[in-house]
């Protein structure tokens, strides 16, 4: 079944200065499919479309042109939003809140009683190590400890697909090692994940496909399972080409 | 049922919100200090309960009034500046859930601050052997209407806003405007005189204005006479159509908005 799909999806931005109007094409006719239980991974340069195509399957952004379906309902939509779990590149979190009343918060938006959300709540705080952190607030979390906050709500409610928006960035080794673990663990699990990245090794460490995002475009995907394939120099090559 | 468990999940969010910042504290505590130090006023005049009732009613609207317009630039702006918001909006929330839920928020925490300043002030009257008046109660229910229209204004000017000083700016104005509105029409009616014919834009914006002259009981205690229970009602509807409407602007305004 595809978890994902994306029609002729574009998104142009359209800024206003006084009298004058600048337009920015960050996706342009994304036709894209990805499988339930994948992980897929995007990788591109600095504004390439990666951050806009995730935040348009969240309906954070909306899309200029096309659509895009989650389990084949056309988001955004309340349904399809309950099934994502969704990451961002920095998570801002409402800091005077600790630990456990942030993620007592989301629970509540997903409509589950206390002692379901108590039960949600100590399994993902156990998951991303922060149990002995629950009652602190998020004001005193190091970058680190708010990267695993930030992997504790995307888990709360157990979604089918993932959108992890470069889950490695300003982590040091170890805690891309755990990011690393926890996403294998997630793929065994049968999640579907659609992950950016600027790091090609981890891209080929964790995903089944990468697909190269280039200036908005799709410019080419590659199968990392069972094939040996040196996806640094397809990247590279790809990118070039267009510079 | 979702829906308005979801709509409270965040207006409770938005009290934690609010009761753990300091500027909260600040102003509640202003307020009673100047609620408390109209004593020093009565030695001006000779009505000694009527000052206090002034400046008690006074301080208890302007403070609780500084506090909404706060909370709701500070904590709406706020919140899409550092694009905490995302994380809100990625789940199951419909746009107009959030704007509701921040609203009755900022609401439940401005009444909060009315009671514990009426609360403050009655004491200090009866102290100083005041005999209760009914319609201090209902002073103090019209200053909650005010609340009403100002944080649902406060929160859609965030909305259009892009920066908080110019957001609180604008509410702040809106409320001085709010109270002079009715000299707008003395205002219309100099010009006409005077040959200058601006009917139409000076009645534009009369009805636009929040009109709080509406919601002023507080100058009604003490004197006789009463107020019809019909004045009541239309003030009551007045208030509710304005912030319905103001509010249901915002929700239009954020569901265009991007993050």
């Amino acid at each position: 079944m595809v978890a994902i799909r994306t029609e002729g999806l574009t998104k142009v931005y359209k800024r206003k200065y006084l009298f004058r109007s600048k337009q920015t094409i960050a996706l342009e006719n994304l036709n894209l499919e990805i499988g339930e239980g994948s992980v897929f991974g995007l990788l591109g340069l600095n504004g390439s479309g990666k951050t806009t195509l995730l935040k348009l399957l969240v309906g954070l952004l909306f899309p200029t042109k096309g659509s895009a379906y989650i389990f084949g309902e056309r988001v955004p939509n309340l349904f399809a939003l309950s099934r994502i779990g969704y990451l961002p590149e920095f998570p801002c979190f409402l800091t005077y809140l600790t630990a456990n009343e942030i993620l007592h918060f989301y629970g509540k938006l997903y409509g589950f009683s206390l002692k379901e959300r108590n039960k949600r709540v100590e399994m993902t705080l156990d998951l991303v190590e922060l149990s002995e952190n629950r009652n602190d607030r998020l004001a005193d979390f190091s970058k680190g400890m708010l990267e695993r906050i930030g992997m504790a709500q995307v888990l709360l409610h157990d979604p089918e697909v993932l959108l992890l928006d470069e889950p490695t960035s300003g982590l040091d080794p170890l805690g891309i090692r755990k990011m690393r673990q926890t996403i294998l663990r997630l793929r065994e699990e049968g999640k579907t994940i659609l992950l950016s990245s600027h790091f090609v090794t981890e891209v080929e460490k964790v995903c089944d496909k990468a697909g190269i995002l280039h200036m908005g475009r799709l410019k080419r995907v590659v199968e990392l399972r069972g094939e040996e394939v040196n996806l640094e120099e397809i990247f590279a090559e790809t990118v070039s080409k267009e510079m | 049922m979702a829906l308005v468990k979801k709509i409270f999940a965040i207006g409770e969010y938005t009290v934690k919100e609010n009761i753990r910042q300091k500027i909260f504290y600040t102003i509640l505590l202003f307020g009673l200090v100047i609620i408390i130090s109209s004593v020093l006023f009565t030695m001006l005049s000779g009505e000694e309960t009527r000052v206090i009732l002034d400046i008690g009613l006074g301080a208890t609207e302007i403070f609780t009034l500084l506090n909404a317009i706060f909370a709701a630039v500070g904590l709406v702006l706020g919140e899409m500046e550092n694009r905490s918001v995302s994380l809100i909006l990625a789940r199951p929330v419909r746009r107009f859930e959030y704007i509701w839920g921040r609203y009755i928020g900022i609401l439940s925490i401005s009444m909060v601050n009315i009671m514990l300043m009426s609360i403050g002030l009655l004491i200090l009257l009866f102290v100083k052997g005041w005999t209760l008046d009914f319609r201090f109660f209902l002073a103090v229910f019209f200053i909650f209407f005010k609340v009403i229209i100002i944080s649902a204004l406060a929160i859609l000017i965030s909305l259009i806003s892009t920066s908080p000083i110019s957001s609180i700016s604008a509410t702040f104005f809106l409320w001085i405007l709010g109270h002079v509105s009715d000299h707008l029409k003395y205002l219309n009616h100099v010009l006409v005189e005077k040959g200058i014919k601006i009917t139409i834009f000076l009645k534009a914006i009369y009805y636009l204005l929040p009109n709080f002259q509406y919601f002023n009981i507080k100058d009604y205690i003490g004197y006789p006479g009463s107020l019809s229970g019909t004045a009541i009602l239309w003030q009551v509807t007045y208030g509710l159509v304005y912030a319905s409407v103001a509010t249901w602007l915002s929700v239009l305004v954020f569901s265009r908005k991007e993050f």
